[in-house]
């Protein structure tokens, strides 16, 4: 197939003196090109780790212990230092989950938008301000605030703003880490249905990261599902909305109101992640599951494995054991 | 402008706490300080001298204190800040205007020098963090900045211009007459060398600390890693990004270490006999030279608020968030 | 309290708590440590070192190695006593104008500015002028008051920033008095911070204290290594070649200060996760 990113057996995670955190265990995961993945999970399950890691970002004290990832079959694990930072924004580019605070206080929007373009290609100053605009008209937001500093802006139109950096130089993959939760659902839904606009008119590839579920619906191609650290579950999103295999997708899909109809009572799943620096004996929703086997589930970590044609899950209930 | 205009006001009601000070310093003190000192020089002055000092240091006087007080602000508002008694019959303000400009350049320059390279050093310490020259430079940094700068003055003296003879032990310029021209400068030059070295070196320790954690602390902000994920330039990254952001906090701080710095160029003064406004002080203090202190106390102020004053417009320029109104 | 524990695992302050405490030993025992009497004029004066005087003698022929050790005392307890004076004023300060904001907090805030801005060492050196009879607590007094704006300031937005946690909003609430809050509430939760205040003002006492004696506005019958260091430079010992008498007086000074400085470091870094070792 054409794939774009290719992901395997990922292992990222925070490294102190004293201790570990394992964020991201065992990963592995293929994205093709144009297609739109989306990532969902409870808060602190690794999918930010998890973004970062995929395009070598993890800042000290955060760390990839070892995998192996391919963009555009370019190894990137191996790549030096200056070819990375040169396929960085041109390649793939990101949004952060903390969009408000990720423009420099001190520079201009437009200092930072040029900044963005003008160490990957050559561009005069007109090609440089007309880019600009364009830009910025693309995410509905006034050409006069190129002058504005980050602090004039509301958190809305920062927000914009950095989605238009991060389309600045035509990126093949756009990752976007929660860009959208400090606003409200329905400015969050207007937003990412913009966003998947814009994807089908410029041809990039997304993994859009989201802790509620309900937005991805009939947006996303596919879906994957991370619990502690790990890919528990991955199929094209229409399967995985009709038939959620894994326990942990199931709880996950029902603790969210659902987005037309009556608003229910939500019954989320009890009890709390587990704590990523220590060791997980067995499958790592075990505690809180309600489908757990005893004596399989507490001992063995189940495998990620094709159920179906494209439907992964890493669950007991499916593997026959 | 607004915030401009607060940095005014505070510049006013300094520089009158500071008067007041000076005001009620001589009245308030048991032993009468300035009785003692007007009685060492008796014999020395002449009547007209002794009365004007005692309406300065409010003695054998029958106005009430708020009189003394404003009859004291119109005399300083007017520039009339008194007859030093050591350099009799000297005016203050004139003993004091051959001090100044010696300090302000000496001070001046070597300020603005050791705020650079310290500044430079701790952005290339905080970025370059776990090299070897970072692990080398910090706890130098740390010494540096806890010696009581006057010492280092002195080893500095002896090692340089003692053992070795490479500099002059002290003073501003050469004393042997008829120098002028070029010969004047590099004379002038050439005695600055070791004093401006031991302020630069005393005082850089201190930037570099600041700089240093600013940096720390700046690196971890979002917009740092969006700059990476940009994949800008380190130089940019360091340079644009980091170290604009982390220099604010030095601006914010400026009035306490300025205040150390002037304390290590006071004394470096005094350990080179420089004949500044720090070792006129130090004469001053040894001859009980009370208006001659307090008129030097006054100007350092002064100076300290302008310095300040300028490093607020500076953090103005700096910092879009403090020109559109906020803090 | 696991920082404390942290405390003495990290480098900085493990070496700044060495340092510390072995010049709390010599200050202790300087009786029996010392090989003479600090005061006793028996030797021959301005002698360079020898076994018989490590430091070689004063100009009034007093062993120079002696006065140090005894100096360590007096020069240990001004920075101890000034540092905690001035804390305290910076506590009192910080607490009253955070906690009560308003109008007293811009007035005390003003006055902590004021007397921020006021260059330290010309305003203690005309203080110290004006004092007729100098001694060891004028010198403590006088730095006091001028050491303690910085705290002041930093501890003032520490109460801020705790003013608005929630379980202080709930004292609040409950009607909890206002002393309550601050002593139960917000106190213990800035107590690092009013550590690593007591170190900074300490640096500064140990340093100021031997600018004033050096300047001769202390008291110099006294023995500290600031009014060592006021001899030496008095009989020009350097030009005598004796630099042993300056040199090493001074170097305990810087290391002292240094050891206090490492302190408040260490301290700060472990509070503030932003400047831990990564
Ligand atoms: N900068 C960091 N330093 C240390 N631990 C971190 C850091 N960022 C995240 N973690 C830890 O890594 C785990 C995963 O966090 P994250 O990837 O941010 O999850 P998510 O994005 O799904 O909320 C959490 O246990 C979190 O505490
Ligand atoms: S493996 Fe067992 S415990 Fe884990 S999700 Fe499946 S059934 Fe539940
Ligand atoms: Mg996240």
């Amino acid at each position: 197939m054409d794939a774009l990113l290719k992901v395997k057996d990922l292992n990222a995670g925070y490294e102190f003196t004293n201790f570990k955190t394992w964020a991201v265990r065992n990963v592995s995961f293929e994205l093709n090109k144009g297609e739109f993945l989306g990532i969902a999970g409870e808060s602190g399950c690794g999918k930010s780790t998890l973004a970062f890691g995929v395009i070598r970002l993890l800042m000290p004290p955060g760390k990839i212990f070892s995998g192996s990832i391919e963009f555009n079959d370019i190894d990137l694990m191996k790549i030096d230092d200056e070819s990375l930072r040169k396929m960085r924004w041109k390649e793939f580019s990101m949004v952060f989950q903390a969009s408000m605070n990720v423009l420099n206080p001190v520079l201009k929007v437009r200092t930072q938008i040029y900044n963005s373009i003008k160490y990957h290609v050559n561009m005069t100053e007109s090609e440089l301000e007309k880019r600009a605009k364009e830009l910025l008209n693309l995410v509905n937001v006034s050409s006069k605030y190129l002058d504005a500093y980050p602090h004039q802006l509301s958190g809305g139109m920062k927000q914009r703003v950095v989605i238009a950096m991060a389309l600045a130089l035509n990126p093949k993959l756009v990752i976007m880490d929660e860009p959208t939760t400090a606003l409200d659902v329905v400015v969050q839904r207007r937003i990412l249905q913009e966003i998947d606009e814009l994807r089908r008119q410029l041809g990039f590839a997304i993994i859009f990261i989201t802790h509620d579920l309900s937005l991805l619906v009939e947006i996303s191609d596919s879906l994957a599902i991370m619990y502690a650290g790990q890919i528990i579950e991955k199929a094209p999103s229409e399967k995985l909305y009709a038939k959620p295999l894994h326990p942990y997708t199931y709880g996950l899909m029902h603790s969210f109101p659902p987005l037309v109809g009556k608003r229910q009572k939500l019954h989320g799943i009890a009890g709390r992640p587990p704590d990523l620096s220590s060791d997980i004996k067995g499958c790592p929703f075990y505690p809180r599951c309600e489908k757990r086997i005893n004596g399989v589930c507490d001992i063995e970590n189940p495998k990620l494995v094709e159920i179906e044609s494209e439907h992964f899950v890493a669950c007991h209930l499916y593997d026959g054991k | 402008m607004k915030y401009i205009l607060k940095r005014v006001i505070f510049f006013l009601i300094t520089l009158w706490a500071a008067l007041t000070i000076n005001f009620i310093l001589p009245r308030m003190m048991p032993g009468n300080p300035a009785e003692v000192m007007i009685a060492k020089f008796q014999g020395r002055l002449n009547p007209q001298a002794i009365s004007a000092l005692e309406i300065a240091f409010g003695i054998n006087t029958h106005e009430s204190m708020l009189a003394q007080y404003w009859d004291y602000l119109g005399r300083m508002a007017t520039g009339n800040f008194g007859i030093s008694v050591s350099f009799y019959p000297t005016a203050v303000a004139q003993v004091l205007a051959q001090a100044v400009p010696w300090t302000l350049g000496l001070a001046g320059i070597s300020t603005v020098i050791a705020f650079i390279l310290g500044t430079l050093l701790g952005i290339r310490v905080s970025w370059k963090r776990n090299s070897a020259s970072s692990s080398f430079a910090v706890p130098i940094a740390f010494f540096l900045n806890s010696m009581p700068y006057f010492w280092f003055a002195l080893i500095v003296e002896y090692v340089f211009a003692f053992v070795f003879g490479w500099f002059p032990l002290g003073g501003a310029y050469s004393s042997s007459s008829g120098l002028s021209g070029l010969a004047l400068v590099w004379s002038v030059l050439y005695h600055a060398i070791l004093p401006a070295a031991t302020i630069i070196i005393t005082a850089m320790g201190g930037w570099m600390l600041t700089m240093r954690n600013n940096m720390i602390s700046v690196l971890s902000d979002d917009y740092i890693t969006f700059a990476f994920a940009q994949g800008l330039p380190e130089k940019e990254i360091e340079m644009n990004y980091a170290a604009r952001n982390a220099i604010l906090p030095s601006f914010t701080g400026f009035a306490m270490a300025i205040g150390f710095v002037i304390s290590g160029v006071l004394l470096t003064e005094i350990v080179f006999s420089y004949p500044g406004v720090g070792y006129l002080l130090y004469q001053a203090v040894l001859n009980i030279d009370y208006p001659l202190m307090q008129a030097i106390f006054l100007f350092i102020t002064v100076a300290v608020l302008v310095a300040n004053f300028i490093a607020d417009i500076v953090y103005v320029f700096l910092d879009p968030r403090a020109r559109s109104g906020g803090e | 309290m696991n920082y404390v524990k942290l405390f003495f695992k990290n480098r900085k302050s493990a070496i700044g708590v060495i340092i510390f405490l072995s010049f709390v030993v010599i200050a202790i025992f300087a009786p029996w440590i010392a090989p003479y009497s600090p005061n006793s004029m028996a030797f021959t004066p301005l002698q360079g070192p020898s076994w018989k005087h490590w430091l070689g003698t004063t100009a009034v022929g007093q062993d120079i190695l002696s006065q140090v050790i005894w100096g360590t005392r007096l020069s240990l307890m001004v920075g101890l006593i000034t540092g905690g004076i001035a804390t305290a004023i910076s506590v009192i300060m910080g607490l009253t104008s955070g906690y009560l904001g308003g109008i007293t907090d811009d007035i005390l805030m003003t006055i902590t500015n004021i007397f921020l801005v006021i260059p330290g060492l010309p305003l203690i050196i005309i203080i110290s002028a004006f004092i007729v009879v100098k001694g060891v607590w004028t010198i403590i007094f006088v730095i006091s008051l001028t050491g303690w704006a910085w705290g002041a300031r930093t501890l003032r937005s520490q109460v801020l920033t705790l003013k608005n946690r929630d379980y202080v909003k709930a004292s609040v609430v409950t009607g909890e008095s206002s002393a309550h809050i601050i002593f139960s509430d917000i106190f213990p939760n800035m107590l690092s911070l009013v550590v690593a205040n007591f170190f900074g003002a300490a640096v500064y006492a140990v340093l100021s204290e031997a600018g004033l004696e050096f300047l001769g506005l202390g008291d110099s019958s006294a023995i500290s290594w600031g009014t060592i260091l006021y001899w030496a430079q008095n009989n020009q010992a350097l030009l005598f070649g004796l630099w042993e008498w300056a040199a090493v007086p001074g170097l305990l000074i810087a290391l002292l200060g240094m050891s206090f400085a490492l302190m408040n470091f260490a301290v700060d870094e472990l509070t503030n996760p932003r400047l831990r070792k990564r």
